[in-house]
């Protein structure tokens, strides 16, 4: 090969590579029912020089694994507790935290039940509508939903007849799973859970007074404040971010 | 010592001791049954349920619950006949656990007796049967306690698989204290939990406890199995 050959071929993968050094890659750690609407942004957010790649799970476990020096530029979570946790541990970056959204909490079954002709409140027959099956939930213990779940029932005096009727499952959508495949008579899930399967019919839909507000939050962790995940941050928050989330059935930030 | 835990984790511990040594007592049998195909008889398909024990070894323990559910849940094709016919529920019970723990174990139980039943020594089988003991008298004079060395290690091994049984667990009999959530399920629940921690490790070191034990007194068990085994033949 000629030396002009070999400087044209250099030039050729540079020019091919260059693009892409220009291009700014993150880690995006994202409870796990965002993620219709973080994947619909992935690609807005290419057009504008940031490649996300992202992560999704419960918010507990990516919390978990941030604190024990996982490699995540962003956190968004379903539980701002989570967020406080991160927060007084010092591996946030300082003033990125917002709001981005909000959800709600529904009853959902997997075939359509009869609805009793009274309001969805205190004195409702839940109990009797599980008859011998039972109601799906993520874990109070630890699951945000679950513990959104167990505030809810709690608010219309369902609790204490059911607390021994539940499958707790370890993340919200093995409770819609339950629901899907019929195992569960009833399940609690988020609104936005309910369009990812056609196998569970929604119920009932708890008031939004009936437990603590659903608000989903995002932070850039400590020292990765870039001006690319700022700007990801303000799409999350702005017009476009709040359009994906209404259209994968989420509420718009409080 | 009994404040060492909550009565929550006593709870955890107990069915986790229980789920598991129902799955290793209730797989023994299929287990040597399946040990005995697998490694004296040659069909059609040999290799294709040869995978198939192996199959929970290999897959994520995850789909091994998610099929348990479709198969043994109550809209499931067995387990929708279990509870038509028989009333049985397995799904989000201690027994649906145990069945879960059993099927995780069950690669390692084959592969340990299958090992040690093709170690026996066929002649002393011949033998029997030239002096006119029937088959199944061959099996449980000749056989069986010649590779009884492999069944304990196999059964020992399954209680320990058991015992950390996690994902298939969780997805087919869900996470409910007192009835499916065991050690490991416990563990995890804390983990999951801001403040946690505390808790996770004092769990943690009761698993180590338990593992070591069983797997202590498995060798001494094996060892003097293994002695006699000898022994018998040498008398």
């Amino acid at each position: 090969m000629t030396l002009a050959r070999v400087t044209v071929l250099t030039l050729m993968i540079l020019a091919a590579a260059l693009p892409v050094r220009a291009m700014e890659r993150v880690t995006v750690y994202a409870a796990a029912s965002t993620q219709p609407v973080i994947d619909a942004l992935i690609p807005v957010m290419e057009q504008r020089g940031l490649a996300i790649s992202a992560v999704y799970a419960g918010s507990a476990t990516l919390a978990r694994q941030i604190e024990l020096g996982a490699s995540a530029d962003a956190y968004i979570t379903a539980n701002g507790q989570w967020m406080d946790y991160l927060a007084e541990r010092d591996l946030l970056a300082p003033s990125t935290r917002r709001d981005i959204a909000a959800n709600r909490l529904v009853l959902i079954s997997h075939e359509p039940l009869p609805a009793p002709q009274m309001v969805f409140g205190p004195g409702y027959p839940l109990a009797t509508i599980l008859g011998d099956g039972r109601l799906a939930l993520g874990s109070p213990d630890f699951v945000p939903a679950g513990r959104y779940a167990k505030e809810a029932l709690t608010a219309i005096g369902a609790w204490d007849d059911l607390k021994d009727r539940l499958a707790p499952t370890k993340d919200v959508t093995g409770a819609l799973m339950l629901v899907a495949r019929g195992e569960a008579r009833l399940g609690v899930v988020y609104l936005s859970d309910v369009r990812r399967t056609s196998d569970v019919q929604i119920f009932q839909i708890f008031s939004s007074d009936s437990h603590s507000p659903i608000v989903y939050q995002a932070a850039i962790t400590k020292d990765n404040a870039t001006d690319g995940l700022r700007e990801f941050l303000d799409v999350l928050s702005g017009p476009e971010g709040q359009a994906a989330f209404l259209a994968a059935g989420f509420g718009g930030k409080p | 010592m009994m404040d060492f835990l909550s009565p929550q984790e006593w709870a955890a511990l107990g069915l986790s001791l229980k789920v598991s040594l129902w799955a290793t007592l209730g797989s023994l049998p299929l287990g040597v049954g399946m040990a005995w195909i697998l490694a004296r008889r040659q069909f059609f398909g040999h290799g294709l349920v040869n995978a198939a024990v192996h199959l929970p070894l290999v897959l994520p323990p995850v789909v091994i619950g998610y099929g348990l559910l479709v198969l043994l849940g109550r809209g499931g094709v067995l387990g929708g006949w279990l509870y038509d016919v028989f009333g049985i529920t397995l799904v989000f019970t201690w027994k649906g656990a145990a069945i879960a723990a059993a099927v995780m174990a069950f690669p390692l139980m084959v592969r340990a007796m299958r090992l040690s039943l093709e170690a026996v020594d066929r002649g002393l089988e011949d033998a029997a049967r030239t002096l006119g003991a029937k088959p199944i008298k061959v099996f449980v004079t000749i056989t069986l306690p010649l590779m009884l060395p492999g069944v304990v290690t196999g059964g020992v091994l399954a209680f320990a698989r058991a015992l950390g049984e996690f994902g298939a667990t969780i997805t087919f009999v869900s996470n409910i204290p007192g009835q499916t959530r065991t050690l490991p399920l416990a563990l995890y629940t804390l983990t999951q939990s801001p403040g946690g921690e505390a808790g996770a490790a004092r769990l943690a070191v009761l698993a180590v406890i338990v593992a070591v034990t069983a797997l202590m007194m498995s060798e001494l068990l094996a060892r003097r199995v293994k002695a006699k085994a000898e022994g018998h033949i040498h008398d």
